[in-house]
């Protein structure tokens, strides 16, 4: 699951699961806040995806639909494959922990809550922790966009 | 005139034990900026922020909320917290990265509102839970949340539902 942005775009990368009502969704909201600040033109070369760290829960309808509330070209990234997931992760530093819990219960998934700017060549960028506001992503992205013109 | 001193000793001390039980109806605790986050149309759980002061002389606290059915099924009160690199919850050893911090949150049984101070719910913090969303949560409408203080008693409290803070 390497992942790239288009060429003189860029990718917002996110592990996050649409059952957390707190962080994910506050995540996606001041992300999505970010790029409605940013010219058309500009905004045309952000995309956002997710990968959900509970393929579990997360179907592929599931996840495509909880990013539509969110943004107009989201992209969900869903693998049943704990290996893929794991190297996927691995590649941004990014850890979760699956609460234990019995079958039918509800549980909480730990996840590290960044959000990884990538470019067309595959790097990261920035990376902006959980809380970062959406004004300093807005700036971010304005920056990055201008010097990355394809 | 001394005889009387005890006597008034004595009704004294029960304006005092009236004043004190008058405390016990709502009047300390009052809820501001009441918001619940609209959620996507999948989402089996929302949550709601506001903003509890306690103006009164008596320490309080939040022990519970609950919702209609026709809203969700259940509501806990959780709280947003960091797991730092010394985390006893097991998992990897390897968390050394600077990247690797987690994210979880917890339930807690009670938010204490000691007189005169205020507690925040709001996003990345506490917030109440609401678990089993009987339909999405939409912008524009509202919901009654109840919440139930230990002293206070009961408060109903109405909450719009927003994209973002007010």
């Amino acid at each position: 699951m390497a992942m790239r942005a288009p060429e003189g775009e860029f990718l917002l990368v996110y592990f996050g699961y649409t059952s957390c009502p707190d962080v994910c969704p506050t995540t996606m909201a001041d992300i999505s806040a970010a790029l409605v600040d940013l010219p058309p033109d500009r905004a045309d070369r952000v995309r956002v995806a997710m990968v959900t760290v509970d393929p579990e829960r997360d179907t592929d309808e599931v996840l495509a639909g909880y990013l539509d509330h969110f943004f107009s070209r989201g992209v969900a990234l869903r693998t049943e494959e704990a290996a893929e997931l794991e190297t996927a992760a691995a590649a941004f530093g990014v850890q979760w922990q699956i609460e234990e819990h019995e079958p039918g219960e509800a549980y909480d998934v730990a996840h590290t809550a960044v959000t990884y700017v990538v470019d067309d060549r595959g790097q990261v960028v920035v990376e902006w922790p959980f809380g970062f506001e959406s004004e300093a992503m807005t700036s971010d992205l304005n920056m990055l966009l201008e010097r990355n013109q394809a | 005139m001394r005889n009387f001193a005890p006597y008034k000793t004595l009704a004294l001390m029960a304006g005092l034990a009236l004043l004190a039980g008058c405390g016990s109806d709502g009047g300390g605790v009052t809820v501001s900026d009441a918001w619940a986050r609209t959620s996507p149309s999948m989402a089996s759980a929302g949550a709601a922020y506001m903003v509890i002061s306690n103006e009164g002389v008596v320490d309080d606290a939040l022990i519970g909320a609950s919702v209609e059915s026709s809203v969700a099924a259940t509501v806990e009160i959780h709280e947003t917290v960091a797991m730092g690199s010394d985390t006893t919850m097991g998992g990897t050893e390897s968390d050394t990265t600077m990247g690797g911090g987690m994210m979880s949150m917890q339930p807690v049984d009670r938010i204490d509102l000691p007189a005169g101070e205020s507690a925040m719910l709001e996003p990345g913090g506490y917030h109440l839970m609401l678990l089993n969303l009987a339909e999405p949560l939409e912008a524009g409408k509202s919901i009654s949340i109840t919440l139930t203080f230990e002293q206070a008693g009961e408060q109903v409290v109405e909450t719009a539902i927003r994209d973002s803070a007010p």
